[in-house]
């Protein structure tokens, strides 16, 4: 397993899939674990160039050691009958262009004590470029050798016998990328007890009580929040809403999506850019519109606002991104119970109340949902994700029973 | 009488119309009243075009208030206005890179109606006479199994142009040769037609003669070219390096390049000796901002969309392409062409695929 035939570049240098593995796991959450992990926050918040990247800002934030002190805590709550042990070998591989996502599931695997190999994908981006070179710099540090020694990220693992190898070290995967993604590297045969984490092709919803939306105020607050949602990786991380529920009362729904419409073009950096988005969401609407499937947007410029008469699997398929969301009108929060199939991964809301949608989302027969937050938070990453419990899957639980 | 029959006799009356000759305010007025019958004939016999567009058009409403539709809905649906019995031709767009192609339904009278406009436009550079053609393409473009691809349609449809067609490429797309030589030797002294897409007279004809040492000379050769500039630009070949090359290689001074698509076949747009592309009396096109879809102003770059009265079988005359151009006047161009000037810009760049759903599943390889 030669590290310059299997891969184009691995980071540390210095480093193979040979030498990592010589390497024994590291205690849960050590102190060197949680050293780095500061270190890195510190690092990527203290280096100027970081601030053009919001969502390297906010993985640095979320690798504060406030942050990840609550991790511990909660890790620690596992113990109380046993034994929380690394599981292993952890291979992640990444998703082109969502950069930073796979960062958290990186660190999550690392407090637990793993040993990690990260495939990055082929894509290049300033902001992959950035966190890559931040790495490389910590790992040089002497301090941290013990953590470079264990975590190899790797880029250009075109081969089959690149592939192979990584399946066969693997004691867990970490697949992001989508069902395609997922079963072609489901094709490698891994360790039959090898745990696979895979994060499928999902997409996001957010619902809306139009009976409580009143003024002008709360549109405005609401849409900032559902900006935040589905601004970042221009809406292609599955967390992101391309889905709007509005219940009730319509009377506003041109009015939200003028002011959603607003707040993304107030928001632009560049305004030059995208040039080929209103294309590519004219294409869909009218795709929709053919089919009667939808009526005419009720937005197209910076965002598209295009109401749909029931939300199917073809049009989430052909549904393409940047700012382009689907608005589906219901009478009651009941109606959304048909709406929610295994597919919808994260579902926010504004000014429904708890109670309702709990008892909503607690229906047996309803498929989807594995995270209900507020509208804003939708990309806030947690170990809880896409209904996956990262720190226990990315840990061994040893059952203690001393009576 | 019915739609069908307005719709015919008006369009006639604009064939027998000047094809540069309308003033812009009269030429609209004719536009705006085949238009409304188009609208009205496809809302009733297409229904993804009736599902579409809901609201209503009269020949009162301005050109820019048309519906128009996203090009690529061509490659989506197989969109039609005319019973499927009355189908004579299937075109099929040179689907780039593994694309599904466009498929566009001809039945035989916009088949009809598209080459009568083609004659008028063309016979306006070439004169009436049929010339001796060089074909800058390989017999074999036609293909067999009867749908027509774009390639095949252009040809076909210039063709009737000329007499003796001599195909200048071999099937595998080197030089013929033998053909070419026979070609020029007996019309070197006499006006010609070479006609081929931009990017196959560059590639196969101009660099392939620059390397194999045949000498052409065509000097009373008029070369008309079509089919975009976007492998050329990546090349880094400007329209004048084009022509300077065609000179120096084939001894072929004039050169004219048009804009058209396979959507509107019939509809072309035809450069001037101010290198300006005109609206012929049948068409216009329009200019709309990327980011809202509104109109720009005149000199501004926008997407191009065009209009074309011809499309009667499918419900195609009136479409945003995903090309890029600027409108620079109306009416006023120093060639004495009445009716609207513009020119091209490329086209908008390739969305990429991006995000959660598109990642590691190339194994790397990024495809």
């Amino acid at each position: 397993m030669d590290k310059h035939n299997l891969f184009d570049s691995v980071l540390p240098a210095s480093s193979s899939l040979n030498d990592l593995v010589t390497h024994p796991p590291m205690p849960v959450a050590s102190q060197s674990i949680l050293n780095f992990i500061q270190a890195l926050s510190d690092t990527l918040l203290k280096d100027p160039a970081s601030r053009a990247f919001p969502d390297i800002v906010a993985l640095g934030f979320w690798l504060r050691d406030g942050n990840i002190k609550q991790l511990v805590k909660q890790i620690n709550g596992y113990g109380q009958q046993a034994l929380i042990k690394p599981v292993g070998t952890v291979v992640h591989y990444t998703p082109n262009n969502v950069d930073t996502m796979f960062l958290y599931s990186w660190v999550c695997a690392l407090l637990m004590g793993n040993r990690n190999v990260v495939r990055l994908g082929s894509a290049d981006s300033p902001a992959k470029h950035l966190l890559l070179a931040c790495l490389e710099r910590l790992f040089s540090l002497p301090e941290y050798s013990d953590i470079a020694l264990r975590n190899l990220f790797v880029q250009g693992a075109k081969s089959d016998e690149s592939n192979q190898a990584l399946a066969q070290i693997a004691d867990a995967r970490v697949l992001w990328g989508g069902d395609n993604s997922v079963l072609s590297i489901k094709q490698y045969a891994a360790k039959p007890r090898c745990r696979d984490i895979s994060f499928a092709d999902r997409y996001s919803a957010v619902v809306i009580n139009g009976d409580k939306l009143t003024d002008g105020e709360q549109l405005n607050t609401l849409c900032e929040l559902l900006w935040q949602d589905a601004k970042p990786y221009a809406q292609q991380a599955c967390s992101s809403p391309r889905v709007l529920f509005w219940l009730g009362n319509k009377n506003l729904q041109s009015e939200f999506a003028r002011v959603l419409n607003h707040q993304a073009l107030s928001e632009n950096a560049n305004p030059n850019e995208g040039i080929s988005r209103v294309n590519e969401h004219l294409v869909v609407s009218q795709w929709l519109q053919c089919q009667s499937f939808a009526d005419a947007p009720l937005v197209m410029n910076r965002v598209s606002v295009i109401p749909v008469h029931q939300v199917n699997t073809e049009m989430m398929v052909m549904h393409c991104g940047d700012a382009l969301f689907y608005l589906q009108s219901l009478d009651s929060l009941d109606d959304l119970a048909n709406c929610l199939p295994a597919r919808v991964q994260t579902l926010t809301y504004w000014g429904v109340e708890r109670d309702a949608l709990l008892k909503l989302l607690a229906e047996p027969s309803i498929q989807g949902v594995d995270r209900c937050v507020s509208v804003g938070k939708a990309l806030t990453f947690s170990p809880e994700w896409d209904g996956y419990r990262l720190l226990v899957s990315l840990s061994r639980y040893v059952q203690l029973d001393w009576g | 009488m019915t739609i069908a029959e307005d719709y015919q006799s008006a369009l006639n009356a604009l064939l027998d119309e000047p094809v540069y000759g309308l003033s812009q305010s009269e030429k609209k007025t004719r536009l705006q009243s085949v238009f409304a019958l188009l609208h009205q004939h496809h809302s009733q016999h297409c229904t993804p075009y009736h599902n579409m567009f809901r609201q209503p058009v009269s020949h009162n409403t301005p050109l820019e208030q048309l519906p128009f539709m996203a090009v690529r809905l061509f490659k989506l649906f197989a969109l039609k206005s005319v019973p499927d019995n009355d189908v004579v031709k299937c075109l099929m767009s040179s689907g780039t890179s593994g694309q599904v192609p466009s498929r566009i339904f001809l039945d035989s009278l916009t088949s009809r109606m598209q080459s009568k406009a083609l004659v008028k436009i063309l016979q306006q550079f070439l004169g009436k006479q049929r010339l001796p053609m060089l074909i800058i393409d390989s017999p074999d473009v036609k293909g067999a199994d009867g749908k027509l691809n774009a390639r095949a349609a252009g040809i076909q449809g210039l063709a009737m142009f000329g007499r003796d067609h001599t195909y200048a490429l071999n099937p595998d797309m080197t030089l013929n040769s033998d053909a070419i030589s026979a070609f020029c030797q007996r019309y070197q002294d006499q006006p010609v037609l070479v006609f081929g897409f931009t990017f196959m007279v560059w590639q196969h004809f101009v660099s392939a003669l620059k390397t194999s040492g045949i000498t052409v000379h065509l000097p009373h050769a008029h070369l008309f070219h079509s089919g975009g500039w976007k492998k050329l630009e990546a090349q880094k070949v400007s329209n004048e390096t084009f022509k300077q090359q065609l000179l120096a290689v084939a001894g072929i001074s004039a050169v004219t390049n048009f804009y058209g698509m396979a959507e509107q076949v019939g509809s072309v747009f035809m450069e001037c000796e101010q290198g300006m592309l005109h609206a012929p009396v049948t068409a216009e096109v329009l200019i709309r901002n990327p980011y809202d879809l509104s109109l720009v102003k005149t000199g501004e770059c926008g997407l191009i969309q065009v209009l074309s009265t011809l499309p009667y079988s499918y419900p195609g005359y009136s479409i945003l392409t995903e090309d890029r151009g600027t409108v620079h006047g109306v009416d006023d161009c120093m060639c004495g062409r009445s009716g609207t000037y513009f020119t091209v810009q490329g086209r908008l760049p390739k969305v990429e695929v991006r995000g959660c759903s598109d990642t590691s599943s190339s194994m790397g390889s990024g495809a």
